[in-house]
């Protein structure tokens, strides 16, 4: 795919495209930047958090402006690069998405020789790919209704999730094109340790989902909607991404919903760079700031959902912010860390486990 | 095609007419789209048809298909049931209660279509209010399930649709002569049946181009079934973005879309076949009238066996005579009245969101607060968004109703053919996944050097708003009286005087309703918006979409409550202004 993405482009576009592609940290090193960078967000409670901690202070240390652009789709990055437009320097990414893209040829290596030195040994496992740096790690887990489930005799684990017998009530889990899918929660309710999850035995996954099929209300697709059909009760028991939940208790507000941190599942986020973007040394330089111990822990403490992608971070971390924080070991004891190396994995005609999975998971919800 | 070009000088100020436009869509909407069908027959630089015989030959392709064109179908009769007391209840009514149905039908378009379909998940859902007050009052023990399977989705799609039906039907309902039907009445018919057989068939081209723009625009439908549905049944569109979106799989989601709009124009061709063949306007309207005209009184004689003993009965019977008395017209309004409570009642739920804000879903009265207005408000990219849109959405209005009155006018000179040809090319647009023209047009606006522009989006939004403010047009030049045009050119009158005097005067409201069609289509569009806005050009309903797919942002029930109100303030100062001048008038 990539060759024909290239060459088709290239038709398209002409030398503009050919430029992007040649184009390198070598180059661009070179050249000086006007002291803007293109962040692309959702914008949201996050991004206020992140101007408040991080992009502020770097402003006023470093002159250089982050400027908030829409957040981008795939297909429309991949726009972007092969039309030489693009504009944006950042954005937030899925492990997976940086496989995709940087096997496409749309994302710009990490020069981490910009970077502090030791950084990559400071990141946690697999925060440090070629084509994008781990921020935060964040995560999903068992939700369930406060009203309907006293704490205590709540769902534990992803077993209690699929017993229905004991745990009465419809269900609700992701679909999974989300970041954080139904089949590693299948495979651990089939009893699958968490340590031989990889690599995913689908036929097993599709055979426990088989069991649960019946009580799914529905498969949600974005993580609101998910939490959507919890406040609203149309599901009583379900997974989803923790950050808002913890968000709100830390707050003191009352979602009406409880998170069960046993067995949740926690994923690397990662901020990735398009090809040919046009500030790719403020870029470096703001990822450098953000990546400095205490910055980073200043952004985590005040939005105490995510936990920290470095380890020399943990000294500043605020103590009550911890009970609740996905990659605290002393507090959340069976955390599964996922994987996406076997999910972007490709079979001979160059299909990734993630592409057949989504095939047969739309063959199998039909049926 | 040679009779066609050798006509006389009225006829080649058609054809001049008519190019315009046609370059617009040419440039604007065919050349792009040629080039991303072209990717449907490349993988890995190789020419196939791979992709076309995947998507026949698989169960789930060829299923998504068939759910695709169910929803539409069911969609557009849904609609129509439900669009007709409406339109009947605003062409009958006096000025205040049309105002209160118009405000009711219109509102739901200023919020985004995400928002409305989580407001319906609350409303439909095991705790919602449907149930609870079901199971308050003891009619059921259980929640039903009314959301999250089909009846789920027709509810939304239904909701989202009216709009478009209702104006439809009320443009042909506008201009009907009242006092055929009394005439019927003093013949003796009854209530029903003069409703049935003279009101009803003379609405037919509203009914026929309100189930044409209800079907085809539901073809398209993508976040409403996601919502509301199971997601057990996808539909080709929500795959075309799954394999764009999340696989980067261009060449299969165009082969989709290719395929999507293939088997609408055979659908389209079909009816125009059936339908619509070998009529000129006037007969057109008049033909579409006399078969409505044919079904009813065929039902009509059936429930005549049933009426006779009946009569018999009754007349056996001295004393106290009753007659039924139909379908009053304040029966139809009544059921109109409630038609527009319940389309404005989610909207209703998300303005009270955002005064009595809330953890959960529920609204805490206890908590009055302005808060996220205040959040709204200070946030210049939420303001940005909402002012961007208007601009974009009024210039939009404009462009697309220009183009929209130019073609139907210069297609009436047309022969049949000719027409049929040239109105598929006009509605073609409204097939195409709005998602694969989202990366049509940007790989054209890139090479234009347009990316992130306004006019990107305003020509990106036009395109999109042809195909229904064009229905709307040629449905108002079809009802057109040319008696009137013809005896303004037999006075002597120019034919540019004949156009500025009789034509557009008669037109004059159906272009406004196209115009407002054409602003809403632009407004409430995210597909476009996904891929054109830019820094420098957002819109308020991508600003909504990104806040409620990653975060839920409170700010956006501020967001609707602001638009609503804006939309309540303006449709009244309309009113405001009419009715003072019409009384200056008089």
């Amino acid at each position: 795919m990539s060759e024909y993405t290239i060459s088709r482009r290239t038709l398209l576009t002409g030398a503009a495209a050919t430029t992007a592609v040649l184009a390198s940290s070598a180059v661009w090193a070179q050249q000086s930047e006007e002291p803007v960078i293109l962040y692309g967000t959702t914008g949201g409670i996050v991004e206020e958090v992140q101007r408040r901690t991080i992009f502020d202070p770097f402003t006023a240390a470093t002159g250089i402006k982050v400027v908030s652009v829409p957040y981008p789709k795939l297909a429309k990055v991949e726009a972007m690069v092969s039309t030489n437009t693009v504009d944006l320097d950042f954005w937030e990414i899925d492990g997976k998405e940086v496989g995709i893209l940087g096997r496409r040829n749309l994302l710009e290596p990490i020069d981490y020789s910009l970077l502090r030195s030791g950084l990559r040994e400071d990141l946690i496992p697999n925060a440090a790919l070629d084509h994008g740096v781990g921020t935060i790690v964040w995560g999903a887990g068992i939700v369930y209704s406060a009203s309907t489930f006293k704490e205590g005799a709540h769902p534990r684990s992803w077993a209690d999730v699929w017993d229905v017998s004991k745990f009465p009530g419809p269900r609700t889990l992701p679909d999974p094109a989300y970041h954080i899918g139904p089949i590693e929660a299948a495979l651990l309710a089939d009893g699958v340790p968490a340590d031989k999850l990889y690599p995913i035995d689908v036929d097993r996954a599709f055979a426990s989902l088989d069991k649960i099929k019946p009580h799914i209300v529905k498969f949600w697709s974005t993580s609101p909607e998910g939490l959507n059909l919890m406040t609203s009760g149309n599901a009583l028991v379900g997974m989803n991404t923790l950050g808002r939940v913890i968000v709100m208790k830390h707050e003191g507000k009352d979602p009406g919903i409880n998170i069960e941190f046993n067995q949740a599942m926690a994923k690397i986020s990662y901020w990735g760079m398009p090809k040919s973007a046009p500030h790719p040394k403020n870029f470096h330089r703001l990822l450098d700031f953000y990546l400095e111990p205490k910055n980073h822990a200043a952004f985590l403490n005040a939005y105490p959902a995510y936990g920290m992608t470095i380890t020399s971070a943990q000294p500043y971390i605020d103590p009550t912010t911890l009970p609740n924080r996905i990659n605290s070991p002393e507090k959340v004891p069976n955390l599964v860390m996922l994987n996406d190396a076997w999910w972007m994995e490709e079979d001979n005609s160059g299909r990734s486990n993630f592409e057949r999975v989504n095939e047969r998971w739309a063959s199998w919800i039909g049926n | 095609m040679t009779r066609f070009l050798m006509v006389g000088r009225r006829e080649r100020a058609v054809v001049l007419l008519l190019a315009g436009p046609l370059l617009f869509l040419l440039c604007f909407f065919y050349i792009p789209l040629a080039q991303t069908l072209w990717m449907s027959f490349w993988e890995r630089g190789v020419f196939t048809l791979d992709n076309y015989q995947q998507a026949l030959s698989s169960a789930l392709y060829l299923n998504a298909f068939a759910w695709t064109f169910e929803l539409a179908f069911f969609t557009a009769f849904l609609t129509l049931i439900v669009g007709y007391p409406v339109a009947y209840a605003m062409s009958t009514s006096g000025p205040r209660l049309r105002l209160f149905i118009l405000i009711c039908i219109i509102i739901p378009f200023w919020t985004s279509a995400l928002v409305r379909a989580f407001a319906w998940v609350g409303i439909l859902g095991r705790e919602g209010i449907v149930n609870s007050s079901l199971m308050y009052l003891s009619i059921i023990s259980s929640p039903m399930q009314l959301v999250f399977n089909p009846t789920g989705v027709f509810i939304g799609t239904v909701h989202v649709m009216l709009p478009y039906m209702v104006l439809c039907l009320y443009s042909s309902m506008h201009s009907i002569d009242r006092s055929l039907i009394r005439a019927a009445e003093t013949l003796g018919a009854g209530r029903i049946r003069s409703f049935l057989l003279v009101y009803v068939p003379q609405t037919a081209p509203g009914i026929i181009s309100g189930l044409l723009l209800v079907f085809i625009v539901s073809l398209g439908f993508f976040i409403t079934p996601a919502v509301l549905g199971s997601n057990q049944r996808p539909t080709v569109v929500v795959l075309v973005e799954r394999h764009m979106g999340v696989l980067l799989d261009w060449s299969m989601a165009a082969a989709l879309s290719s395929l999507l709009l293939a088997t609408t124009l055979v659908l389209f061709a079909v009816f125009n076949r059936y339908v619509r063949a070998g009529h000129s306007a006037p007969e057109l309207q008049g033909a579409e009238a006399i078969s409505l005209y044919r079904m009813v009184a065929k039902i009509d004689r059936g429930l005549g066996a049933i009426r006779a003993p009946l009569r018999r009965w009754r007349s056996d019977r001295p004393g106290r005579r009753w007659r039924f008395r139909g379908p009053a017209p304040s029966f139809l309004t009544l059921i109109a009245i409630l038609i527009s409570a319940i389309v404005a009642f989610p909207i209703l739920l998300i303005v009270l969101v955002a005064f009595f804000p809330s953890t959960s879903n529920t609204i805490d009265f206890s908590n009055f607060s302005l808060e996220w207005f205040e959040l709204y408000f200070t946030r210049a990219e939420w303001v940005d968004a909402t002012l961007n849109s208007f601009r974009i959405a009024l210039l939009t209005a404009v462009l697309a109703s220009v183009i929209s009155l130019v073609t139907a006018l210069g297609l009436r000179r047309l022969s049949p053919g000719i027409r049929t040809a040239l109105m598929s090319i006009n509605l073609a647009p409204m097939i195409v996944p709005a998602v694969a023209y989202g990366v049509s047009a940007y790989f054209l606006f890139a090479q234009l050097g347009l990316i992130g522009t306004t006019l990107s989006l305003i020509i990106g939004h036009t395109i999109l708003a042809i195909p229904p403010t064009m229905l709307v047009m040629v449905a108002a030049v079809q009802s057109l009286d040319e008696r009137l045009e013809d005896a303004a050119a037999s006075l002597g009158a120019s034919p540019w005087r004949r156009l500025r005097y009789v034509t557009l005067p008669l037109l004059a409201p159906m272009a406004v309703v196209s115009a407002l069609i054409g602003f809403l289509t632009s407004f409430d569009d995210l597909a476009v918006a996904l891929f054109l806005a830019s820094s420098r050009a957002k819109t308020l309903p991508k600003q909504m979409y990104d806040s409620m797919l990653h975060d839920s942002d409170p700010r956006v029930a501020a967001a609707s409550a602001v638009l609503v109100g804006f939309t309540i303030v303006a449709l009244l100062a309309m009113h405001l202004l009419r009715s003072r001048s019409r009384t200056k008038i008089s």
